[in-house]
């Protein structure tokens, strides 16, 4: 369709110009606009107003050559503009508009608005050096994507930006921004723009609110992927930055009672206050109170931190004591962060006050087992997402030690944790140990070591393992112990207890021996001894003699891990 | 033939007292491999499984004589490298966890909205093609699967005890998601260029 010419009607009185302009109504771009001219003065003196209702925006935008490069606008703009100047120069503006049924999108898809609606009130004008300006924007309808951000504004929710600001030369400075989302974020402050679109410096204050929409909505999105990427929040919290020459200056962050939880269970804090502090090339003080916190499912009581920044390297103030199960973690020194070479630095030292074995094999899912876990912990090292531990980990393990040397950690949040590590057990009760497993009754002393243990995802996929008992001191198997150790290696269950043999309730033995070299998903198996074929599981002493002899040297983990599940399953039925 | 080849290395090895054998990445070994593991993922063609591992290989070391056992000691490692292992409990898991999320990634593979890159992950290349208001969830899935992706070439490089091919096994795989890939689908060439399949 062809659009009607413009009318034009001149009216005079005086000097005074004033020329209404109106496009017909069928036309894209309806627009009332009433151009007043004073030429009474030297400069001549201007002003325009213009009023449009409905305007197609994709029109508009068509007829300005594409406000958005290589992208689109499209929606209805009613909107009223008022405009004056003397000679070339613009004095005041003021512009109000809203826009409905709104979209926009630019080439690539990243910033993008469908059914949008929402108001927008602007002002401008010229002072000696430049312009000053204020804006209020609001949306209150739609959906609008911010790459990674997505935001549905509404009514109750509606998103409104106030900016007020002046330009000044090649600066542009704004003296308030003030950013809400619904009553959920509210976000003030100040920035300068240099030339070149350069942040100069910039104060901006998160207002405290409640922290679960703020992570929702704004956080979460930058989180994919990471250890942070599925939480449960509660609390509240807000903060403060500043930024000079693009880069952060000062931050500080504060936490009002969070509560936090990792969808998948990994680790929670609750009760959670403090202020966390950052300075660029200075130093800052941190607080961060907790009530109570988890790691895997070891419970953390209570506990305070004290944290000192000192250009990229934190120093946590010790010593500290975080109460864990009945014992607890000492700490003696703790600092991490980056080096001068923006290497990954950690440095620690500590121990572990001794906690009850029964306490952490319950927590963990585990048989319940006795003893104590401790040890000195005498540094840490931490690099490429990889946690090792220099020294040893010493647990007292059924009145014996049990020495873990060479632990390492890897990705241990990540899709597949990978923990690697060597095992050394001295003298432990075997008495105490079968009757915690519910693995029938053995009496004696057992030396063994696993080393090159690695657990992916928390399984063993690789190890090479030698449990042997002491050839000293009273050794005695019952009979339910020579049958599940059998059925263990493979062969039947219930023949001692079914035979002649099976009048005895215990046996004597000279020693007992298993080695499991694990390697792709099978345990390469040995004995105490070679015995023709196979090798000595159980080597008789005395009579009544019985040896457990082994044929079957390479068996699938998982077979074995089931059987001993199921030993042990059947035992706990069994009433004593 | 190989295994001749091999025993022969071994022997001469014997003979010969300090001779270092590089075992080089498997290259074709790593191909299959990695073509079973996609398969697996995107459902293509019927699962071919691997054999289970778990048979003894009738080894009886002690009826033969002494130089054939020293002799199995050099064959056994080479014989492993061989082949490429893509089974573990971790390997299982990461599996499973990229196939049930690719029901929720094929529509956007089909439409072109994302696409295979050239190191072996995905990006989106046309977040037009993705409605407003899925554009975060897809984000997301994309650096989900770039994740199990990334701990996938890693874990198939340890599980075969050579972590050092993990950059090996990266650009094996960047080849064989887009030799698997389906006609109409988009993954990048080796200057980084977007094409379609």
């Amino acid at each position: 369709m062809r659009p009607t010419p413009f009318s034009l009607a001149l009216l005079l009185s005086g000097l005074l110009l004033t020329a209404p302009l109106a496009a017909p109504k069928s036309a894209p771009l309806s627009l009332l606009v009433e151009l007043e001219l004073d030429l009474r003065g030297a400069t001549p003196q201007w002003a325009v107003t213009a009023q449009g209702r409905g305007v197609d925006l994709a029109a508009l935008d068509g007829l300005l050559g594409g406000l958005i490069e290589g992208g689109q606008v499209s929606g209805r703009l009613d909107l009223d503009l008022w405009l004056t100047g003397r000679g070339e120069q613009l004095a005041e503006a003021a512009a109000q508009m809203r826009w409905r049924e709104g979209a926009f999108s630019d080439a690539a898809g990243l910033h993008a608005g469908e059914g949008l609606a929402g108001a927008l009130t602007a002002t401008l004008r010229q002072h000696a050096d430049g312009l000053a300006g204020t804006l209020q924007a609001t949306l209150d309808e739609g959906a609008l994507y911010s790459d990674p951000i997505y935001l549905e504004p509404s009514a109750e929710t509606p998103l409104a930006l106030s900016l007020t600001g002046e330009q000044r030369g090649e600066t542009l400075r704004l003296e308030r921004i003030d950013y809400r989302h619904g009553t959920a974020l509210h976000l003030s402050g100040s920035a300068t723009i240099g030339p070149g679109a350069a942040l100069q410096t910039a104060a901006l204050t998160l207002h405290p609110g409640p922290a679960a929409p703020l992570y929702q909505h704004y956080l979460q999105p930058w989180l994919a992927g990471t250890a942070l990427q599925a939480l449960e929040l509660e609390g509240a919290v807000a903060a403060q930055v500043t930024l000079a020459n693009n880069a952060l200056r000062t931050a500080s962050v504060t936490l009002d009672d969070l509560w936090l939880a990792d969808r998948d269970g990994r680790f929670s804090l609750g009760g959670a206050d403090g202020t966390l502090r950052y300075q660029q090339d200075g130093t800052a003080q941190s607080a961060l109170r907790w009530q109570e916190a988890t790691v895997w499912s070891l419970p953390l009581a209570a506990a305070e931190l004290q944290v000192a920044q000192q250009g990229t390297l934190l120093t946590v103030a010790t010593p500290l004591r975080l109460p864990l199960l009945d014992g607890a973690l000492q700490i003696e020194t703790l600092r991490f962060g980056l080096d001068a070479e923006g290497q990954h630095h950690a440095a620690f030292a500590g121990h572990l006050e001794p906690i009850s074995m029964a306490r952490f094999s319950e927590a963990l899912g585990w048989p319940i087992m006795s003893g104590e876990l401790g040890g000195v912990v005498p540094g840490i090292e931490l690099r490429d997402g990889r946690i090792a531990l220099a020294g040893a980990l010493l647990v007292q393990l059924f009145d014996g030690e049990l020495v873990a040397h060479n632990l390492s950690l890897e990705q241990p949040f990540g899709p597949v944790p990978r923990l690697r590590g060597d095992l050394r057990l001295v003298n432990a009760d075997l008495a105490l140990l079968t009757r915690q497993l519910a693995f029938g009754h053995i009496e004696g002393r057992l030396d063994g070591h696993i080393e090159d243990l690695e657990l992916v995802d928390w399984r063993p996929v690789r190890f090479n393992a030698r449990l042997a008992t002491r050839e000293a001191g009273r050794r005695r198997i019952s009979q339910r112990a020579v049958d599940n150790l059998a059925s263990l290696g493979g062969g039947p269950s219930g023949v001692v207890s079914r035979g002649f043999l099976g009048l005895f309730e215990t046996f004597p033995y000279r020693r007992i021996g298993l080695s499991c070299r694990l390697e792709h998903g099978i345990c390469q198996m040995e004995g105490v001894a070679p015995a023709g074929e196979g090798y000595y599981i159980v080597q008789g002493g005395l009579l009544p003699r019985i040896d457990v002899i082994g044929h079957n040297r390479r068996v699938d983990w998982e077979t074995l891990v089931a059987r001993l599940a199921t030993i042990t399953r059947a035992q706990e039925a069994v009433i004593r | 033939m190989i295994k001749k080849a091999v025993a022969l290395l071994g022997l001469t090895t014997l003979l010969v007292g300090c001779v270092t054998i590089n075992i080089y990445f498997p290259e074709a070994a790593a191909e299959r491999a990695a073509d079973r593991v996609i398969r697996d993922i995107w459902g293509d063609q019927p699962e071919q499984r691997e054999a289970p591992p778990a048979e003894p290989q009738s080894l009886a070391p002690h009826s033969r004589p002494l130089a054939g056992r020293v002799l199995d000691l050099f064959i056994a490692p080479a014989h492993a490298n061989a082949d490429i292992n893509v089974s573990s409990p971790a390997i299982e898991r990461l599996k499973a966890s990229m196939r049930s999320r690719h029901s929720e990634l094929e529509p956007h593979y089909a439409s072109g909205a994302i696409g295979q890159t050239r190191d072996g992950l995905i990006a989106v290349r046309d977040a037009n093609a993705i409605p407003l208001r899925d554009r975060q969830a897809v984000n997301r899935l994309v650096s989900e699967e770039n994740s199990d992706r990334n701990a996938l070439y890693r874990e198939i490089a340890a599980v075969n005890g050579r972590p050092e091919w993990e950059a090996n096994i990266r650009s094996t795989f960047a080849r064989q998601w887009v030799e698997n890939l389906r006609s109409g689908w988009y993954y990048q060439d080796n200057s980084g260029q977007w094409q379609q399949k």
